[in-house]
């Protein structure tokens, strides 16, 4: 199973669940870069939230990757 | 002079005594032993009582370690010995700090719960001093909405375990921080006397001077100074009265789904049963019949304690909903839906009918709810919103009596100040002085307790009214349950105000539009449920069997999704998507009941059709919202059987002509209208040549809407003020055109919406409905569609689903200008004497009317809490009525339960009524009882009238207990009427 598919499947609706917002904007090798939106943008747990995100990958697909997040306020958005 | 602020660098008393306080706090505990060997298994909710879990077996949690997972539930568990340190220690607890929510079984019991307003949970006794923690958490609070500052630092999808401990509270630090956290608040708070204040600034700092730390010292002669100086003060006397009542608020779906207020039902209800039998005074009004439902079927034994503490009279089942519903949307079979499940499930469990209508946080009221609660077994009507939450005008009063649309009259207690409150003196004070009906002789409200899973009342608000009783300076207090407070209070009080119509909430005004499938699902169920019970009804009498189990549940299901942040539109995504598959059930249910099948199709009015009504049919020539179908016209009496005309086929009953500027001319036996490129009309003729336009008419606007962080509640007053650009990118052309009906069509466009609009006439009809098909894919925009009328109203008349009532198009005053913003449901109307325009819609209920002007709200694009709210595609549509006449006169009503209501395709007989006017058929249905056939009509044209029956029937309440009985059933304007026949009284309707 591809990263993004993983993460839109398995993290994206616990995070919703809970008022927050993850998408994933791209990814390169180890690494991927999150819009976090919703109430993830002002969350003292996001980077925990997101460590816990890659040990589900490490853990389903077998893979390191390195989450991290570009916030992205509501107010901002037009 | 210039002049340079000083400064002040050395420390205040006030300041050394909230630092002392903190020493305090801090030693409360005056001895704790970690609790070691904790495991953690997590998972996820994927139902109420199920899990899908993450870990295969528990893992090891220690101190320092991360727990608790997005949208998770962490299953902790210890067994642990109670160390020799304290062993024999009265008091001893389990102490865990957490900003999560815990259900805590102790050694298999039901013990307590831990969350961010309570990190200890008093231990029963063991005999061998061994104890199991089995422990349910879950990570969930409001974003908005904490008021404990000390476990924000904890918050989050993802956590640190702070350890859990054995604990004992140190007894003498506890009482005198309980003593001087009291007199704290008072000092802080600027509600009470400047003297006062003064004089407790003085003496509480000069108590907790006397304390010392490490060790601590000076505690009993602290508490001294303060019995003798503060607590033994008399010379300050307040004044007023304060009820206080012990509430915990909850959501049913917010920032969390249904399933999880199951449990945070359950620790609510678990932590006030154990602080009750600790402090017998407490009593706690819990509301909801869904809740104490869920409570029955998924914790049985906390039912069964419950039940108990309702005997005895500590826990209140209050309010008589099945849910806290939104009251502005639903219609009102939905209302008295709500009172009829909740009021039988409470006479059903606990032998008790609630006397009041408990709704603390609901976003403004319809004046249909007075008659509603009264034909409930209601007199009472309690909601905060209406205080505290008005952005521009103070309401009135906080007693007061409710007159609603029909007249009827209810006791209202809008309390002064929120309904979360810790019972802390300056919260009670602030009530007080804010309390406008003081000379009534009621005493003011003041609910305490945490709300939505913060699990109510706590030890340390308790203690502090226990201790209310002894400062001189408070008004009296008395602890009352909801229902003996309003009858102690407002019952036959006399110079209470009376507030006629609607309690309208100036704020939240986008509720009426915010996640427009909801709405829109939500009216078409509430037709096709009030459709399919008829169907039922009317196979019963005729020797079917009745599903009203099925039926029940059903409506159940609605109602849930009629609660106050679910069908408003103010929650998470998975919410909306848990109703709109709750929504796909309800419809497919009631497909099977009604047996909906072959060619027959039946009209379910109680009056003829004569609009033009569109059946789905996958041959029919033209489409309606998307779906294949045709137009049928016809002979469609009431409550009977369609006669179905053969269409014409002269496409030549409308003339076309193209006009310059690329508008084209419509011309009818009926109207004629000027359709500009971009499905406005740039005028519209009655046959008689009346102009009914005075500038934009059917003209779809967007707007820049960004109300802040409440963004799916609110709109601004100043939306209108940056108008976004829209495009025709496909000019009005003729798209559809036979012998009944004509279409024309347009595409506007933004940069990232598009909006497919269709306007369709009908032949014989002086209608014109605006379909639109929309790709909407905006961000903080509102899309409106205006209607500048040719109509000089100072009113305009606003359907309420159950009547009408009229709204000043004025903005004079503050309290016009604040209903820039107004609900209605099926239509609303702007008439002088000689006629006016009607807009009926489908689901549409935010709309605003200022001078002679309607826009009607089409969609908004929030993003808090739900960032892809609306986001997608909709199909909806309006009518717009040009009339001679009142709207009365122009059969509008009529009109919008036709446009609202589909014909039925089933075989069904035909029901011969007595003439019942201006009155609809809300509801037939059979008893709950199982034994009669109930009858529901509502006035809905202002008017008075009778009801003549061949034979006496019996007029019953709204929960169909008899009343009298008679055969001429005498109405007033906007009255619901429900009578029960028997069964051969029923068969005997039958043709």
């Amino acid at each position: 199973m591809e990263l993004k598919e993983f993460f839109d499947a398995e993290i994206v609706p616990c995070v919703r669940a809970d008022g927050g917002w993850l998408e994933l904007e791209s990814e390169e090798e180890d690494r991927a870069v999150l819009k976090a939106r919703g109430e993830c943008t002002r969350c003292i747990a996001l980077d925990r939230c997101l460590r816990w995100a890659e040990s589900r990958v490490r853990q389903a697909l077998r893979r390191e990757v390195h989450f991290t997040a570009v916030p992205d306020p509501f107010l901002w958005r037009k | 002079m210039a002049h340079v602020k000083v400064i002040r660098r050395s420390m205040l008393p006030d300041e050394w005594t909230r630092i002392r306080l903190g020493w305090l706090k801090k030693r409360l505990i005056a001895k704790q032993e970690e609790i070691t060997g904790w495991t953690v298994r997590e998972g996820r909710q994927t139902g109420e009582d199920t899990y899908a879990m993450y870990d295969e077996a528990p893992r090891p949690l220690r101190r320092g370690d991360e727990y608790f997972t997005p949208d998770g539930t962490a299953f902790l568990h210890a067994e642990a010995e109670v160390p020799e340190a304290l062993r024999g220690e009265p008091g001893l607890r389990l102490m865990l700090t957490t900003a999560g929510e815990m259900l805590v079984r102790v050694n298999g019991r039901l013990q307590g719960g831990i969350d961010p307003n309570r990190e200890t949970l008093l231990l029963p006794p063991s005999p061998d001093g061994r104890y199991v923690f089995d422990i349910e958490g879950y990570n969930r609070s409001k974003p908005d909405d904490d008021r404990n500052e000390d476990t924000m630092r904890f918050k989050g999808c993802r956590q640190v375990f702070q350890g859990g401990w054995f604990a004992v509270e140190d007894a003498e630090v506890s009482t005198l921080y309980a003593d001087a956290a009291l007199f704290y608040d008072i000092l802080q708070g600027g509600e009470f006397d400047e003297d006062y204040t003064a004089l407790v600034s003085d003496r509480l700092y000069h108590a907790l001077s006397l304390v010392d730390r490490d060790p601590v010292s000076g505690v009993r002669e602290a508490r001294e100074y303060l019995e003798k100086e503060l607590y033994g003060n008399s010379l300050y006397r307040g004044s007023g009265a304060v009820a206080l009542v012990a509430h915990s608020h909850l959501d049913i779906a917010y920032y969390w789904r249904r399933m999880h207020a199951v449990q945070k039902n359950a620790r609510t209800c678990l932590i006030q049963l154990e602080l009750m039998d600790r402090y017998p005074f407490l009593k706690h009004t819990h509301t909801q019949a869904f809740l104490f439902e869920s409570l029955e079927k998924y914790y049985p034994e906390l039912f069964a304690r419950v039940a108990e503490k309702v005997r005895t009279g500590q826990f209140e089942p209050a309010g008589g909903m099945y849910v806290e519903s939104d009251c502005n949307v639903p219609a009102a079979e939905s209302l008295t839906r709500q009172f009829l499940y909740g009021q039988l499930y409470f006479r059903d469990r606990f032998g008790k009918t609630c006397g009041n209508c408990w709704l603390p946080d609901v976003f403004g009221t319809s004046a249909v709810l007075p008659q509603i609660l009264k034909k409930s077994g209601i007199r009472y009507y309690v909601s905060n919103k209406m205080s505290t939450w008005n952005d521009t005008n103070r309401f009135p009063h906080n007693s007061f009596i409710w007159r609603g649309l029909d007249g009827s009259e209810v006791y209202a207690c809008v309390p002064p100040t929120h309904f979360i409150t810790a019972a802390a003196p300056t919260e009670i004070m602030r009530n007080w002085n804010a309390y406008q009906d003081k000379n009534s002789g009621a005493a003011t409200l003041c609910m305490y307790g945490y709300g939505d899973g913060g699990s109510g009342v706590t030890e340390e608000m308790l203690r502090t009214v226990e201790r209310l009783g002894k400062v001189s300076a408070m008004p009296r207090i008395t602890v009352s349950g909801g229902q003996e407070y309003l009858e102690e209070n407002l019952n036959e009080t006399k110079d209470l105000a009376v507030w006629d119509g609607e309690l309208y909430l100036e704020m939240h005004r986008g509720t009426f539009t915010t996640k427009s499938d909801l709405k829109q699902q939500n009216r078409r169920l509430e037709i096709l449920l009030r459709d399919t019970e008829l169907a039922c009804a009317l196979r019963w009498i005729r020797g079917g069997e009745y599903p009203a189990q099925a039926l029940r549940e059903t409506w159940k299901k609605l109602l849930v999704n009629q609660f106050h942040d679910i069908l408003p539109g103010s929650h998470i995504r998975p919410v909306f998507e848990d109703a709109m598959a709750d929504y796909a059930e309800i419809r497919k249910t009631c497909r099977e009941l009604a047996g909906t099948e072959g060619d027959t199709l039946y009209n379910t009015l109680n009056f003829e059709r004569t609009l033009p009504a569109f059946v789905p049919d996958p041959r029919g020539r033209t489409a309606h919202l998307g779906v294949p179908g045709r137009f049928v016209k016809g002979v469609m009496p009431a409550l009977g059987t369609v006669r179905e005309e053969a269409p014409a086929e002269d496409p030549g009953w409308i003339r076309i002509s193209e006009m310059p500027g690329g508008a084209l001319e419509a011309e009818t036996d009926t109207l004629r209208a000027l359709i500009a490129p971009d499905g406005s009309l740039a005028s519209l003729k009655d046959r008689k040549g009346r102009e009914y336009t005075a500038g934009n008419f059917n003209r779809l606007r967007l707007f820049r809407d960004v109300p802040g962080n409440y963004d799916a509640w609110d709109i601004l007053a100043t939306y209108s003020e940056v108008e976004l650009p829209l495009r025709v990118s496909g000019p009005v052309s003729v798209s559809f055109r036979d012998g009944e009906t004509a279409e024309f069509t347009c595409e506007l466009r933004t940069e990232k919406s598009r909006f497919i609009r269709t306007l369709r006439f009908f032949r014989g009809a002086g209608v014109i409905e605006t379909e639109h098909h929309a790709e909407w894919r905006e961000d903080h925009v509102l899309a409106k569609a205006e209607f500048s009328c040719a109509v000089r109203a100072p009113y305009a008349q606003c359907d309420t689903g159950a009547g009408f009532i009229p709204r000043e198009t004025n903005r004079n005053t503050t309290w016009q200008q604040a209903r820039f913003e107004v609900c209605q449901h099926k239509w609303c109307d702007l008439s002088e004497t000689g006629g006016g325009v009607a807009i009926i819609n489908d689901g549409k209920y935010g709309v605003g009317i200022a001078d002679g002007s309607i826009s009607l709200s089409l969609l908004r694009a929030t993003c808090r809490p739900d960032l892809l709210s609306d986001r997608g595609t909709h199909d909806f549509g309006y009518l717009i009525v040009p009339h001679e006449g009142s709207a009365q006169a122009a059969g509008i009503n009529r009109m919008a339960l036709e446009y609202n209501t589909p014909l039925l395709r089933a075989a069904l007989p035909a029901v011969r009524l007595p003439e019942t006017g201006s009155l609809f058929l809300q509801s037939m249905k059979q008893s709950e009882d199982g034994k009669r056939l109930i009858l529901r009509l509502t006035e809905q044209d202002g008017c008075r009238g009778e009801i003549r029956f061949p034979w006496p029937v019996t007029v019953t309440n709204l929960l169909e207990d008899a009343e009298r009985e008679t055969e001429s059933v005498a109405y007033g304007p906007f009255e619901m009427v429900t009578v029960a026949l028997e069964p051969e009284q029923a068969e005997s309707l039958l043709r």
